[in-house]
C-alpha cells in the first residue's frame, strides 16, 4: 500500500510570501494515500535531514514527493534523504512550486492554486515509480586522444606517465600538428623544432601510447568508463615497420606535380615523407597523386625500395578501440582569404597566409627556410596585414588572440634574415596578452625600419589584384585612404574551427559553440569538459589560443581523466533506462534506427529488441516510436506521464 | 461574462526547455498562471499518446518544448518529436480537437524570456479558440 509523504519546502521567506502555504498544505493532506505533509523552511539544509528521516520512519512513508526548487537544483541532494531514510532514492518525486510557480505567477490564489495542481501531480506519478538500482560496471582506464597535435600530445604525454594506455588517433600521417612545422616560437624565438621533436620522440618510442596515423574516428557509443570507439585508419601502402624514411622511392617517382606552397620549388612526388623531418619518419603513398592509385600499372617506388617497405595491397583497416574517456584536440585551421577578393590572395603569389609564411621559414621548405619573394628575391618590404578574417561580423567575430604576437614573430625572423628590410603593420588594434606580449612587442618595435598603420577597421585594406608589386590601399583612422607597397604581403589570418568539426561534433555527439568550436561545459569553471561527459577537449579545437595554453589544456583533460578513471575502478550506471519487454515487441527494428546511442540491437534467437544498459542514456525516443508499446523508459513510463498529467487535472489516477 | 481560463501541459525536455522554463523564474518573468509543466528527458519521449492523454484529462492546449535544432542532448530526439507531433496535428485535424492547440518549439536553456512570450502567446491564442467543448466537458 502506498503510504505518500509530501515534504513542501518553504525556501526561507521566499515562498511563503508567494504561496499560501497552510492552504497548499490542508488540501495536499486531502489526497488519496498522503499519509504526512510537512512543511519544512529549508530542505536542502544539511542539518534537516535527520528530522526528515525520522518523520518518515514514525509514518511508515513509502514514496515521497518535494515540493520546492527545481528538480535540476536539488534532485540528487534529495535522492540523500531517501538513501539515509533507507527508502530507494528513486521513490520520490519533485514538484517545482518554486521557479514555476512562487518565482512567475504574482497573483497569489493562482500560484497556490498551480502549486496544487503540481504537487498533485507529482502525487500521482511517485505511486508508479519503482525501485531502481544503480548498478556499478568496470571503467575502461585507457584513454583514446583525438588529434597529435601540441594539446594531444601533452594530454598523451601526461597519461602515458601515469601508465594509461592512449591511442593517440592523427589524422594526418605525421605527428607534432602545425607547430612540429614552426621555425621560432614568441616571445622569445625559440628553436620549435629542438624544443618539440625529443617529446615526439618520447611519444613515438613509448609503448603505452599506440599512434594510430592517417586514421579518423568513425563512430563513439557507450558513456564515461566505457565508450567504444570505430577508427578507420586508411592504408599508407608503405610498411611502417620496414620503411626508414631514406626517400629512395621519392626519387624514383614518375610523378611531380607542382609544390603546393612554392612554384619554384622542385617538384612533389606521390610517394615519400610528407616533410622533411616528419617523424614517424616513415614514407607514405598519396593516392590522390600515385598513377597506380589511378589504375596504371606503376610499381617504381615498390622497385626503388631497399627494403621492400611498399606494399600496394595494404588495405584499409578499421579498429574497435574501447576506452574510459576520450581527449579531443582536433585543433585549428587559418581563415582562408580567398573567401574575400580584397587580399587578392588567390591572385598574386606575393600575398601569403601565416600558415605558409611559417612553412616558408621552416628550414625544412623548398627555399630551405630562406624567406624570399615568389621570385626568389630578398624582400627590401614586406607589409604584415592583421585581423585577416578576425573581429569581423561577415567572418568571426572574435579576436583570434595570437595573432599579433605570430606577425611580430614573423617581422622578427624577417628581420634576422635581412636587416634592411623595411617591415609595414597593419593593424586596427593590436593585441597583446600576457605578461610576455608587451614586452616582446616593446622590445621588437625599437628596431629601425619598423612602419605601423592604423586601419580604420579590421579588414579596411584593398590589395590590387594586378599591380606589378602588391599595392595595399589601407583606409585610416582619420578616413583618408594610404598606399602601402610591399614585395610580400602576409596575411595574419584567423583562427578557425577545422573544417569537419561539425562532422565530429556530430560522430562524438558533442555540442558546437555559436563559433563552430567545441564547446566547453563551461567556458569559464570547466574549459576543458565537452558537453558530453567523459569527453574532454583541449588546445584550438575548443577556441584561438597560443602554445603554452594549449598544453596546458592537454595536461589539464589528463589531469581530469587520471583523477577519475583509475585501472580497476568502477562507474555507476544511471538506471533510468530503456527496458523492452519481449512479450510485446514485434521485433519491427523501428527502435534499432531511432536510437541515438546505439543501444538497441535485434536479438536474433528471440527475435526481440534487447536495450543495452551501458549504452543507454534514457532518452525514451525509442520507447515513444515504438508502434507496440513494447519499451518503458523507467521513472518516466507512459502509465507515469499520463498520471501525473491527470493528477494536474484533479483526475484520479484509477 | 468572464474571460475563458484554459489549461495547458507543457511537456518540456530536461535539458532545454525546462531549464528555459527555469531561467523564467530565476528571472523572475511573469508567466501565465494557466501552464502546467511537466518534464520529459527529451521531447522525442512524448509519444502521441500522451498529448492526447493531456487532452482527455482537460488541457485546452499542448506544449512541446525541446532544444533547439541541432542542440538536442541526444542529438536527434527534438527532430523525432516534430516529425510525430506534425503527424499527430494531421490526424487531429480530423477531431473537434484543433490542430493549433498543440504547439511543438525549441526552448534552449537560459531563454527565459522566449519562454514567456512562447507561453503568453499560446495562453492567447487558446483563449481565441475557446474551450476544446463546451457543451461536453465538466
Amino acid at each position: 500500500m502506498d503510504r505518500i509523504g509530501v515534504f513542501i519546502c518553504q525556501c526561507g521567506p521566499t515562498l511563503q510570501e508567494a504561496l499560501d502555504m497552510p492552504a497548499l498544505a490542508r488540501e495536499t493532506g486531502r489526497l488519496k494515500d498522503v499519509v504526512r505533509v510537512e512543511r519544512v523552511s529549508v530542505l536542502c539544509a544539511p542539518d534537516v535531514s535527520p528530522a526528515l528521516v525520522e518523520t518518515i520512519r514514525t509514518h511508515a512513508i513509502n514514496r515521497v514527493v518535494f515540493a520546492g526548487c527545481s528538480p535540476r537544483e536539488h534532485e540528487e541532494t534529495l535522492r540523500g534523504i531517501m538513501v539515509a531514510a533507507d527508502l530507494n532514492p528513486f521513490l520520490m518525486q519533485v514538484a517545482n512550486i518554486r521557479e514555476h510557480c512562487a518565482w512567475t505567477i504574482r497573483d497569489r490564489m493562482q500560484a497556490t492554486g498551480k502549486a496544487r495542481a503540481l504537487i498533485q501531480g507529482a502525487v500521482e506519478r511517485v505511486r508508479h515509480h519503482r525501485p531502481l538500482e544503480a548498478k556499478k560496471i568496470d571503467a575502461w582506464a585507457d584513454v583514446l586522444v583525438i588529434g597529435a597535435g601540441m594539446a594531444g600530445i601533452s594530454a598523451a604525454r601526461t597519461l602515458a606517465q601515469e601508465d594509461r594506455r592512449v591511442f593517440l588517433v592523427e589524422r594526418s600521417a605525421c605527428i607534432g600538428g602545425k607547430v612540429a612545422r614552426y621555425e621560432d616560437l614568441y616571445p622569445d624565438s625559440s628553436c620549435a623544432a629542438c624544443l618539440i621533436e625529443p617529446d615526439l620522440d618520447t611519444i613515438l618510442h613509448d609503448d603505452r601510447i599506440e599512434i594510430i596515423t592517417l586514421a579518423q574516428v568513425e563512430d563513439l557509443r557507450g558513456r564515461p568508463g566505457s565508450f567504444s570507439v570505430s577508427v578507420r585508419q586508411a592504408a599508407r601502402w608503405v610498411d611502417a615497420d620496414r620503411c626508414l624514411g631514406c626517400t629512395a622511392c621519392t626519387d624514383a617517382c614518375p610523378v611531380k606535380m607542382p609544390d603546393p606552397i612554392r612554384a619554384d620549388a622542385p617538384r612533389c612526388a606521390a610517394i615519400g615523407l610528407p616533410y622533411a623531418g616528419a617523424l614517424p619518419h616513415v614514407a607514405m603513398i598519396d593516392r590522390h597523386r600515385c598513377l597506380r592509385a589511378m589504375g596504371e600499372s606503376c610499381s617504381i617506388c615498390q622497385d626503388a625500395c631497399p627494403f621492400e617497405a611498399v606494399n600496394y595491397d595494404q588495405p584499409d583497416t578499421y579498429r574497435e578501440l574501447s576506452v574510459g574517456a576520450v581527449v579531443v584536440a582536433t585543433g585549428f585551421q587559418g581563415f582562408d582569404p580567398d573567401r574575400e577578393d580584397r587580399y587578392g590572395h588567390a591572385e598574386r603569389q606575393d600575398v601569403i597566409t601565416a600558415d605558409a609564411f611559417e612553412r616558408l621559414a621552416n628550414a625544412s621548405s623548398p627555399t630551405g627556410g630562406r624567406i624570399v619573394t615568389a621570385d626568389g628575391r630578398v624582400p627590401q618590404c614586406v607589409a604584415f596585414v592583421h585581423c585577416v578574417g578576425s573581429r569581423t561580423d561577415a567572418f568571426n567575430a572574435y579576436c583570434s588572440g595570437v595573432c599579433c604576437l605570430a606577425a611580430f614573430k614573423h617581422a622578427q625572423q624577417v628581420k634576422r634574415q635581412s636587416p634592411e628590410t623595411i617591415v609595414h603593420h597593419i593593424y586596427a588594434d593590436l593585441c597583446l596578452p600576457g605578461q610576455a606580449g608587451q614586452r616582446f612587442f616593446d622590445r621588437f618595435q625599437k628596431q629601425p625600419g619598423i612602419v605601423f598603420h592604423r586601419m580604420v577597421r579590421p579588414g579596411a585594406v584593398r590589395i590590387d589584384p594586378r599591380a606589378a608589386t602588391p599595392v595595399i590601399h589601407v583606409t585610416g583612422v582619420d578616413g583618408c585612404e594610404e598606399r602601402v607597397e610591399a614585395d610580400l604581403v602576409i596575411l595574419a589570418t584567423a583562427l578557425e574551427p577545422e573544417e569537419d568539426t561539425d562532422q565530429m561534433a556530430k560522430r562524438l555527439d558533442i555540442e558546437l559553440d555559436p563559433d563552430g568550436f567545441f564547446k566547453a561545459h563551461h567556458p569559464v569553471t570547466a574549459p576543458v569538459q565537452s558537453s558530453r561527459d567523459g569527453i574532454y577537449l583541449a588546445g584550438c579545437c575548443q577556441g584561438p589560443k597560443d602554445i603554452p595554453a594549449s598544453v596546458a589544456q592537454g595536461q589539464a583533460a589528463a589531469g581530469c581523466i587520471l583523477q577519475r578513471f583509475t585501472p580497476g575502478g568502477t562507474i555507476t550506471l544511471d538506471p533510468v533506462v530503456a527496458r523492452v519487454d519481449p512479450d510485446l515487441c514485434a521485433a519491427c527494428r523501428t527502435c534499432l534506427a531511432l536510437c541515438p546511442c546505439g543501444a538497441i540491437s535485434r536479438d536474433e534467437e528471440t527475435p526481440t529488441a534487447r536495450a543495452e544498459e551501458t549504452l543507454c542514456r534514457g532518452c525514451g525516443i525509442c520507447a515513444a516510436g515504438c508502434p507496440s508499446g513494447a519499451i518503458t523508459v523507467d521513472h518516466f513510463s507512459r502509465d507515469a506521464l499520463h498520471a501525473e498529467i491527470n493528477g494536474l487535472f484533479d483526475l484520479s489516477g484509477d | 461574462m468572464t474571460e475563458f481560463d484554459p489549461t495547458i501541459v507543457a511537456l518540456l525536455c530536461n535539458w532545454c526547455a525546462y531549464d528555459g522554463a527555469d531561467a523564467a523564474g530565476r528571472s523572475r518573468l511573469a508567466i501565465p498562471h494557466q501552464i502546467r509543466e511537466v518534464r520529459v528527458m527529451c521531447s522525442g519521449q512524448v509519444d502521441p499518446s500522451t498529448v492526447l492523454k493531456a487532452f482527455a484529462a482537460g488541457a485546452d492546449g499542448v506544449l512541446v518544448l525541446g532544444c533547439r535544432p541541432g542542440d538536442c542532448h541526444y542529438r536527434t530526439g527534438n527532430r523525432e518529436a516534430l516529425k510525430r507531433m506534425r503527424l499527430l496535428q494531421a490526424v487531429m485535424a480530423a477531431t473537434p480537437i484543433h490542430s493549433q492547440r498543440l504547439r511543438t518549439d525549441w526552448i534552449s536553456a537560459g531563454e527565459g524570456d522566449r519562454y514567456r512570450r512562447m507561453a503568453c502567446d499560446f495562453v492567447l491564442e487558446i483563449q481565441a479558440l475557446g474551450p476544446v467543448n463546451p457543451k461536453g466537458r465538466h
